[in-house]
C-alpha cells in the first residue's frame, strides 16, 4: 500500500505562499546607498520644454553643434548610422498630424529642432526589458547606459525617432572629447537627457544656453510662473504627435 | 605493438594539450607575483579609500566594484552627485577624480589576474598616466 504524504497539498500551497510573501518584501525593501543632491543642483516636478521656433534663424545648428560637443555625440561618416541627440526637421516630418496642402509656405521651410519628448507616458519605457530607460520623478526620461542591451525596443516604440543606435564604436569620430561625459559603447542606444548632467550641477540645458535667438524656454510644467508655462499660457502652440498619445513635452510655437 | 604507439601518442598529445594553458603562462605568472609598489603606498592607497568613501585600502579592496555600482545609480537614477557614507561623510561622486591614476586600477587588476576594468570604453580615462 502507498503510504500517504506527510503534508497536504492545501498546506504545501499555504507554505510556499507565506514563503513567498515573506522573501518578496524583503527583497523590494533594499534600499540604495544614501546619497545627496549638489548644492547648486536644479529641481523640479516636470521639466519641460518650449522652443520657438519662429525665432529660429534659417539654416541655424548652433543648438545642435553645442548639445553634441558637451555630449560627445558622434559624427557617423555612414548617414544609415547616424547619431543624433537635437536636429532639425521640416514643418511636414515635424508635425505630420498638422499639415494640409494649404499650410503657410514660410513655415514649411523653416526648420524646426527636435529631440526626444520626454514623454509623460513614454512608450520607450513601456518596451525596454532592462528599465535601461526610465521616468525619473522630475520628468527626464533617462538612459541607463550600463543596463542597455541594445535590443532597440526602445527605438521602435518611439514615434519621434528621437534615439540612435551605436552600430560602431562611436570614439573614432567624436571631433573633440569631452572628458566630463562619458561617451557610448557599440551596440547601445542614445538620446537627449534634457541635460541631466547640467541640471544635476546648477546648469541649464545646453542648447537653450546656446542658442543666439533665445528660442529655447526650460522649466518646470508644474509651476505656472516657470518661463516655460508663461510661454505656454501666452501662445499658441504643439506638440508632436498628440494622438498617439504619448504626451510630449517639449512644445512648439510655430 | 602499433597500438601501442598510437595510444602513447594520444596521451602525449592529450598531456600537451591538457597543460598548455599552465605551459604558457609559466614564466608570466612568475613575474606577477610581485605586488605593485604602489600597494606599499600606504598614504596614497588611504587617499584612494577616502575618495571612495570606505574606511582604508582592505574596504576599498573588498567593496569597490559595489560603491561604484551605488555610486552609478545615485547618480543615474536620483540625479544626486553626492556619495553620504555610513559614518555621514560626504564624498563628490567622480570617476575622473577617484581614477585620476588610472594605472593604480591596472595594475593592481593585473596582479590579482582579472581583467582590466572597462569603465575606460564610455567614461573618458583621466590624463594621469595612460593605462597599459
Ligand atoms: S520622445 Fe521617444 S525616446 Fe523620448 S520619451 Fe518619448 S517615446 Fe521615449
Amino acid at each position: 500500500m502507498k503510504k500517504p504524504l506527510s503534508i497536504s497539498r492545501r498546506t504545501l500551497l499555504k507554505a510556499t505562499g507565506a514563503a513567498a510573501l515573506g522573501i518578496i518584501p524583503a527583497g523590494t525593501l533594499l534600499v540604495r546607498a544614501a546619497g545627496k543632491p549638489h548644492p547648486k543642483a536644479l529641481q523640479a516636478k516636470n521639466w519641460a520644454m518650449v522652443i520657438n521656433a519662429k525665432l529660429c534663424p534659417p539654416g541655424c545648428r548652433i543648438c545642435q553643434e553645442a548639445c553634441h560637443k558637451v555630449h560627445n555625440v558622434p559624427n557617423m561618416p555612414d548617414p544609415k548610422q547616424d547619431v543624433k541627440w537635437i536636429w532639425p526637421e521640416s514643418y511636414n516630418s515635424a508635425f505630420p498630424y498638422e499639415t494640409h496642402p494649404y499650410t503657410d509656405q514660410a513655415n514649411e521651410k523653416r526648420a524646426y529642432p527636435v529631440l526626444c519628448n520626454h514623454c509623460e507616458n513614454p512608450s520607450c519605457v513601456r518596451v525596454c526589458p532592462t528599465k535601461a530607460t526610465f521616468q525619473r520623478p522630475d520628468g527626464v526620461v533617462m538612459m541607463d547606459y550600463h543596463r542597455c542591451i541594445g535590443c532597440r525596443f526602445c527605438m521602435a516604440a518611439c514615434p519621434y525617432g528621437a534615439r540612435s543606435f551605436n552600430f560602431k564604436d562611436p570614439r573614432p569620430h567624436i571631433p573633440q572629447l569631452n572628458p566630463a561625459y562619458p561617451t557610448r559603447t557599440p551596440g547601445v542606444v542614445e538620446k537627449c537627457n534634457f541635460c541631466d548632467e547640467r541640471l544635476a550641477v546648477g546648469q541649464m540645458p545646453a542648447c537653450m544656453e546656446a542658442c543666439p535667438a533665445k528660442a529655447i524656454l526650460f522649466g518646470d510644467l508644474n509651476d505656472p510662473a516657470s518661463p516655460v508655462r508663461q510661454a505656454l499660457a501666452s501662445n499658441v502652440t504643439l506638440q508632436r504627435k498628440t494622438k498617439l498619445g504619448t504626451r510630449p513635452k517639449v512644445f512648439y510655437i510655430v | 605493438m602499433n597500438k601501442n604507439r598510437l595510444v602513447a601518442l594520444g596521451l602525449i598529445l592529450f598531456v600537451l594539450l591538457f597543460t598548455f594553458p599552465v605551459v604558457m603562462n609559466l614564466g608570466k605568472s612568475v613575474a606577477k607575483t610581485q605586488p605593485p609598489a604602489m600597494l606599499q603606498d600606504q598614504k596614497a592607497m588611504q587617499e584612494l579609500a577616502d575618495k571612495l568613501g570606505v574606511k582604508n585600502i582592505d574596504e576599498f579592496r573588498e567593496r569597490h566594484k559595489q560603491v561604484l555600482a551605488e555610486w552609478k545609480d545615485i547618480v543615474v537614477r536620483d540625479g544626486k552627485r553626492v556619495y553620504v557614507t555610513k559614518d555621514g561623510r560626504e564624498i563628490p561622486i567622480s570617476l575622473q577624480n577617484l581614477a585620476s591614476q588610472p594605472q593604480y586600477c591596472n595594475d593592481c587588476h593585473d596582479y590579482a589576474g582579472i581583467e582590466k576594468p572597462n569603465c575606460w570604453t564610455c567614461h573618458v580615462e583621466p590624463k594621469g598616466g595612460a593605462g597599459k
